[in-house]
């Protein structure tokens, strides 16, 4: 059941993958591609490594993390519901079965596509600042995110108000969904939402890279605002989330900003 | 999908104020919002506040659905209430160890036997400062104690009676509130394994796995569990990682096992019981030559040792520190007596009818234990009871039952593998072997799914034999109807319900009357339909039919505070009137001066 989801996910970012390339990245960049990935790949190698670690480090987490967080962490979800109650139903006043399938299928399968394309645009140019800053951003997401989420445990919103969120009723109908979703995290790491930070991330990206891309900036930002609003539409995520997830975003940005420059290559 | 056919707890009288919408008018510009926002703060301290834990949707959207009910409600009434939702084992943390919340909902694990006794656990005044599965009301009340005494040294003519007077007595003082019974569907693939020769649920207990006999000669079963705690924590004392420990049952052996209700001899061999007065003597043989999984012999040391244990972890120290869990099933034992390797005597200040379940507490290793134990020693300080980390904390399960521990994977994965030297799978011990007539199967795979619609289309699929976990009622309906799949649904011994905090205010001893109020905002009948899909009933006590007195049986809300699922104000506020409270200006109940 989770290898259907997982190969749906392969099959669907296997399609829209070399579609974008031949969109955004053109043939000329891929010529020169080929020419120079060697030291492209020199350039980027230890951030490369870094992410690797670093994600390799969130696998080996989901199966411990919440020993850990049992022993550190502090129960928020209470505060997260006082602080905001039912505000989240605010998009259930907009849903549809449109809508939902919209949202979910942004959630898993826009989501995975809009955090790898950005990795092959980003490779594609001669200058491999924006793909070594890409890389550091990844990873201090991951990593900063990973802190949060030992410290503070906290359930969204679909596991408070049952009846009232889309998500409840796509895990119902999809429960291959829920696998899927389990398998990459928690349900109690919500704070704050990485959907949404790194989807805010490749968004900022693309808008400073819109001279290079000029059509892939208004792209990404559309989808990576669709999977904000899709991490609420289905309840998997609180409005505090967000926010969180918003100034994490902003600062993993600035931050890889400041430790990866042109000078120091790697 | 549609979204407003589905029955919402929150859409009672009154919306959940958000702190957020506050937020939003208070960036407008007012006047005067230094004085309102000094009186807010002193009304703020006179109105009613109370905390209200449960599990979450991925849990069990039973008790969500049920909390969040009473939340509208409380809400309606002028109650400030904070709902916090935790992880199971997080929630029972907080209820059963540390104590902190003053409203709980959630299920009540009763025990194999299903008897009324286990209310004495539940209720005693001797566990109302223990932290552990025991009376986490902290519920204190000399004529209920009395009543769970009575009752258990009553002969069985009269313990209806006494029975009857503690329902009474409960009911009246409300230290917890029964709200429902669901029903529990469990499904079997019937090309994989048949039940065999069994009244009770398969798979719900030991002699529900037992009974399943392999149709194929591949006996592996794959087994579906919702939940992920067995795979992190298999130690039969861990009080929030256990439900109702069916797994710890297949690790570790009792003496007597529940099959169809009634009581047979397991790991003893057979027993002799005699009852004088008020007191009842077992005479046990243990079976011989059975051995723990590490190969160690299984004696009646080990036997004593386990009892002792479960009443005083802690020997060496002044004070008692009895077992987390199991505490209530052992308090009648009285002593024990080891006459040589495989006899012992267990005398019980209890009638016959009760005393039987004190034989169904897993049976320890006395040289594992007490090298855990060894390891604890030298620590000055010792964390509190529930806490303890040599007692409570993950174990290789060493005990020796029918299945050993062969793999794990943290929230993944449980594997057990048949103990091939236990008597149930040797067999060939007669009239007395309480041990199915089929080997049990081989291997037992429990694979962690939270997701029951899941769960249901993958034993459809034929990609796992049975349901491990019973699927939650909203899936009920995706069962599908062919005779491959087998659906077994029964009402379930254990009931959802609505506990107190009794010791911390304002629910605590003066707060009887508030206690009342408070379940008057429970509208069972309609959370029996909506909250579980119609497929639980509602109920007035915590026992069965049989045992609830006919004045005491469910006869429709008459307590709700309202009618046909809608709240009546002014009814509910009445109520908290009589517990010494007024609704301000604001719709709020504060305390009367």
């Amino acid at each position: 059941m989770l290898t259907d989801v997982l190969i749906r996910v392969v099959a669907v970012v296997g399609i829209l993958l070399p579609v974008a390339v031949a969109t955004f990245v053109g043939r000329r960049r891929l010529a020169t591609l080929q020419m120079e990935w060697r030291s492209r790949f020199r350039e980027s190698g230890p951030l490369l490594v870094v992410l690797l670690v670093v994600l390799g480090i969130n696998r080996v987490m989901r199966q411990e993390g919440p020993t850990i967080s049992d022993a550190i962490g502090i129960q928020l979800t209470w505060l997260f519901y006082e602080l905001e109650g039912e505000f989240v139903l605010v998009f259930q006043s907009v849903a549809s079965p449109e809508l939902t399938a919209y949202f979910s299928a942004i959630y898993v399968y826009g989501y995975a596509f809009l955090l790898i394309f950005p990795g092959i645009a980003y490779f594609a140019l001669s200058n491999t600042i924006y793909f070594r800053q890409l890389l550091a951003a990844y990873s201090l997401n991951y990593t900063i995110g990973l802190v949060f989420y030992l410290v503070v445990i906290a359930l969204g919103p679909r596991n408070v108000m049952p009846d009232l969120l889309a998500g409840t009723m796509v895990y119902d109908a999809s429960p291959e969904y829920h696998h899927f979703t389990r398998q990459l995290n928690s349900s109690t790491n919500v704070f704050p939402s990485l959907h949404t930070s790194l989807s805010v991330t490749v968004a900022i990206f693309a808008y400073r890279t819109r001279e290079q891309y000029p059509r892939w900036t208004p792209v990404a930002v559309v989808i990576a605002l669709s999977v904000v609003i899709s991490t609420m539409y289905l309840g998997f995520h609180w409005v505090i989330d967000v926010v969180a997830g918003i100034a994490l975003a902003a600062g993993c940005v600035a931050l890889s900003m400041a430790l990866v420059d042109s000078r120091n290559a790697g | 999908m549609n979204w407003t056919s589905v029955p919402s707890p929150s859409t009672g009288p009154v919306r959940r104020r958000s702190v957020l919408a506050a937020a939003v008018g208070a960036l407008l510009p007012t006047s005067g919002c230094v004085t309102r926002g000094v009186e807010t703060v002193v009304d703020d301290g006179r109105q009613v506040s109370l905390s209200l834990a449960t599990v979450p949707t991925d849990d069990d959207r039973g008790a969500i659905r049920i909390a969040r009910h009473l939340e509208s409600n409380l809400e309606a009434v002028g109650v400030d209430v904070t709902l916090d939702v935790r992880p199971r084992a997080g929630f029972l943390e907080a209820v059963l160890l540390d104590r902190d919340v003053d409203l709980f909902v959630d299920r009540y694990p009763v025990d194999a036997a299903a008897d009324p006794d286990f209310l004495y656990g539940a209720l005693h005044s001797r566990f109302a400062t223990q932290p552990g599965r025991q009376n986490p009301f902290e519920f204190t009340d000399e004529t209920v104690d009395r009543l769970l005494e009575a009752q258990r040294l009553a002969s069985e003519a009269e313990r209806r009676g006494y029975v009857a007077d503690l329902l009474d007595a409960i009911v009246a003082a409300k230290p917890f509130e029964p709200i429902c019974r669901p029903t529990e569907h469990r499904l079997v693939r019937s090309d994989r394994f048949e039940v065999d020769d069994l009244d009770d649920a398969p798979v719900a207990s030991r002699a529900g796995y037992l009974h399943l006999a392999s149709v194929e000669d591949d006996d592996r079963l794959h087994a579906l569990l919702t939940d992920t705690r067995p795979s992190r924590n298999c130690n039969p004392l861990s009080v929030t990682m256990r439900r109702r420990g069916t797994i710890v049952d297949l690790l570790y052996d009792s003496l007597g096992t529940y099959e169809d209700g009634t009581l047979r001899p397991w790991l003893a061999d057979s027993w002799t019981w005699e009852q004088d007065g008020h007191s009842t003597t077992i005479s046990l043989s243990l079976r011989e030559g059975c051995r723990f999984h590490d190969g160690q012999p299984v004696t009646a040391d080990d036997v004593a040792f386990t009892y002792r244990f479960l009443a005083d972890t802690a020997p060496d120290s002044a004070f008692p520190s009895p077992a987390p869990r199991y505490s209530g099933r052992i308090s009648a034992v009285d002593d024990l007596e080891v006459h040589d390797e495989y006899a012992l005597t267990i005398s019980l200040e209890a009638a016959e009818a009760v005393a039987g379940r004190a034989l169904t507490v897993p049976i320890l290793a006395e040289h594992v234990w007490q090298e855990r134990l060894a390891s604890e020693r030298g620590h000055r300080s010792s964390p509190p009871q529930g806490h303890r980390e040599p007692v409570t904390g993950d174990v290789d399960p060493v005990g020796s039952g029918v299945y050993r521990l062969a793999n794990r994977s943290k929230r993944d994965s449980l594997t057990l593998e048949r103990h091939e030297e236990h008597f149930a799978v040797r067999g060939g011990d007669g009239e007395e072997s309480a041990a199915a007539a089929t080997p049990p199967a081989v291997e037992l795979h429990f694979e962690v799914d939270p997701n029951s619609a899941s769960m249901v289309e993958r034993i459809a699929d034929g990609d796992a034999d049975v349901t491990a976990s019973p699927i939650q009622a909203y899936a009920v309906n995706r069962v599908p109807a062919d005779d491959v799949v087998e659906h077994a649904a029964q009402p379930s011994r254990t009931f959802y319900y609505l506990g107190f905090n009794t010791r911390r205010t304002p629910c605590d001893e003066d707060g009887v009357e508030l206690r009342r109020a408070i379940t008057r905002l429970l509208d069972k009948s309609t959370l029996a339909e909506n909250g579980f899909d119609g497929d639980a009933v509602p109920i007035s006590t915590p026992v069965p039919d049989a045992w609830t007195p006919a004045a005491l049986a469910w006869d429709g809300d008459d307590d709700f505070a309202g009618n046909d699922g809608d709240l009546d104000l002014e009814t509910a506020r009445s109520a908290f009137e009589r517990a010494g409270l007024r609704s301000d200006e604001d719709g709020r109940l504060v305390w009367e001066y």
